[in-house]
């Protein structure tokens, strides 16, 4: 097991009648990239605002470093909150000067120049912030979260406001700073944002965390095939009723099924026994959403 | 203490509209100076309860000068909810803390800026009354009677730190100016309800009679053969000890309000 960055136990947050948070507990290791997935309202940026000391927890603990919740650990954490929030009067270079002095750097001008170039923002760095659209908006609060080097980013929703080139950019500059040995916690909805990077996930719904682990761990479940017949609703049917597989959705024509037969001939042998001869059969690719879907709609 | 100091220097000095404020600040002041003598000499029976002399010579000025410019607290007060409800709706000081500053340090680094503003405009009226009595009485006498700048900067201190109070409490910049200015009136009106002596402990009546109307005592005195009764006043001490508990108070009931706070 690696060094524990983040440990938290738990947490519970109401907001005077909605609770928001139950009892989440959950730990990060130094090196991974962990994901926090979960529809809209099931308390990610909850979470991560409380662990960033924006509010305050009802109830629960959580120890940052080892050091407890201590403020002076924020300082080695970079992150982007929900909407970028800057002084709308300051351009960008004295924006991260504010930000460079509260994490307490002394010689930071080389360092605004580094991650100014790195989000492509150098070319505006005299501008205010006012001035900017939503992903210069966005890329200055990654610039501001790389600003002093920091051992842990965490991020809300980073592609929020891209474009699909900010976004792919973005992804690159993530798994860039994982590659560096950087812990890092990404909220998000979009899936194939945190299949793509990420580590490890945890599943949040409703404030409850539902599922938890390795992303590999995660992602081998039950085997997915699509299949089609020529009577596709007695598939349908035969499907629902073997206890060996699992109706999913249909997919243009043809049954996403899951079943506890790994093999594909398995399948093709046993719906034949069943007296359905399947017209088409493939192995289907799980991906995170699927999955996601599969654990938040169970 | 630096660092915070560093940080508020960084956030303000590019904000466009405190330079203005205190632009007006420092030429408003010498003027409602001329227009209160001009006043006083259009209405020689006034003057004559001052004290027969003339407003621009030392000591005198000193009394005069902070009496004129705490008529323009009020501005430096709206420049603090500025300041600090600015921090608010930008949520940039949701942002300083994520960054990892204390919300301690959030309310001392306040503190310092407005213990930096009290301390530039106490300065300037400093200089007005210096200059002012230097042109008309000369600089012989020029520090007879100083200490009355000094009440001045704590007045100020306290009053922005009330300001600073509302800004915390109320959180939108234009609803804590209303409120900040219809506290005055407030206050005055339930002074005249309660009995004088408990009237005398308010906030702002403690910071108000640190610069009194010049002619101030010589009217109570009047009033006082005229009734017959003796008028409690505050001993000085005790006022100065109260301004300083009050504002103590204002500090640590914004830090109490901000520790709760879900920002």
């Amino acid at each position: 097991m690696g060094e524990i960055i983040l440990e938290i136990k738990n947490l519970r947050k109401n907001y005077a009648d909605v609770l928001a948070l139950d009892s989440l507990s959950l730990t990060v290791e130094k090196g991974q990239v962990f994901g926090l997935l979960g529809p809209n309202g099931s308390g990610k940026t909850t979470t991560l605002a409380i662990l960033l000391g924006a509010l305050n927890a009802t109830s629960g603990s959580f120890s940052w470093f080892g050091n407890g919740s201590k403020d002076e650990n924020r300082k080695n954490i970079g992150s982007l909150l929900e909407t970028p929030n800057f002084y709308p009067y300051l351009n960008a270079v004295d924006n991260l000067v504010v930000v460079a002095r509260i994490k307490g750097m002394t010689d930071y001008h080389g360092r605004i120049e580094e991650v100014l170039k790195r989000v492509n923002l150098w070319e505006r760095r005299t501008s205010r912030f006012r001035t900017f659209s939503l992903g210069m908006k966005q890329r200055l609060a990654i610039a501001s979260a790389l600003l002093n080097n920091p051992d842990v980013l965490v991020l809300d929703e980073p592609t929020n406001g891209l474009d699909p080139l900010g976004i792919t950019e973005m992804r690159n500059l993530i798994i860039e700073i994982a590659k560096e040995g950087k812990t890092i916690i990404i909220a998000s909805h979009i899936l194939d944002e945190i299949e793509k990077v990420c580590t490890h996930v945890a599943i949040l719904r409703k404030g409850k965390l539902l599922e938890m682990g390795p992303l590999n761990q995660i992602m081998s479940q039950e085997q997915l095939f699509l299949v089609k017949a020529g009577n596709l609703d007695a598939l349908k049917t035969m499907v629902e009723n073997l206890s060996d597989t699992h109706f999913v959705r249909e997919l243009e024509g043809e049954l996403l099924i899951s079943s506890s037969l790994a093999d594909a001939a398995d399948v093709n042998r046993l719906f034949a026994e069943k007296g359905i001869y399947l017209s088409g059969l493939r192995e289907y690719r799980k991906n995170l959403e699927t999955i996601f879907l599969e654990i938040v709609e169970a | 203490m630096k660092q915070l100091l560093a940080i508020e220097y960084a956030k303000l000095k590019k904000l466009t509209s405190i330079k203005i404020i205190f632009l007006a600040y420092m030429v408003i002041i010498p003027l409602w100076m001329y227009f209160m003598d001009f006043f006083f000499h259009e209405h020689p029976e006034l003057k004559g309860l001052f004290t027969g002399d003339d407003f621009f010579v030392f000591p005198h000025i000193w009394k005069f000068a902070t009496y004129s410019a705490s008529f323009f607290n009020v501005l430096m007060g709206v420049t603090v909810v500025i300041i600090t409800c600015n921090e608010i709706q930008f949520k940039t000081m949701r942002q300083n803390v994520i960054d990892g500053l204390p919300k301690q340090d959030v309310i001392i680094s306040k503190f310092l800026v407005i213990l930096a503003i009290s301390l530039l405009v106490s300065f300037y009226t400093f200089l007005v009354g210096f200059v002012m009595g230097g042109i008309y009485s000369g600089f012989g006498n020029a520090y007879n009677g100083i200490d009355k700048v000094v009440l001045y900067f704590i007045q100020t201190l306290g009053y922005f730190s009330f300001a600073f109070l509302f800004a915390i409490i109320v959180k939108k910049p234009a609803l804590s100016i209303i409120f900040f200015i219809i506290y005055f009136p407030i206050e005055t009106i339930g002074g005249a309800f309660l009995p004088h002596v408990i009237y005398e402990f308010f906030p702002l009546k403690i910071y108000a009679d640190l610069t009194p109307l010049p002619f101030f005592e010589k009217l109570v005195s009047q009033e006082e053969t005229r009734t017959g009764v003796a008028l409690w006043s505050m001993p000085e001490q005790l006022r100065l000890a109260l301004a300083f508990v009050y504002i103590l108070f204002f500090f640590g009931l914004s830090y109490f309000i901000l520790k709760k706070r879900d920002l």
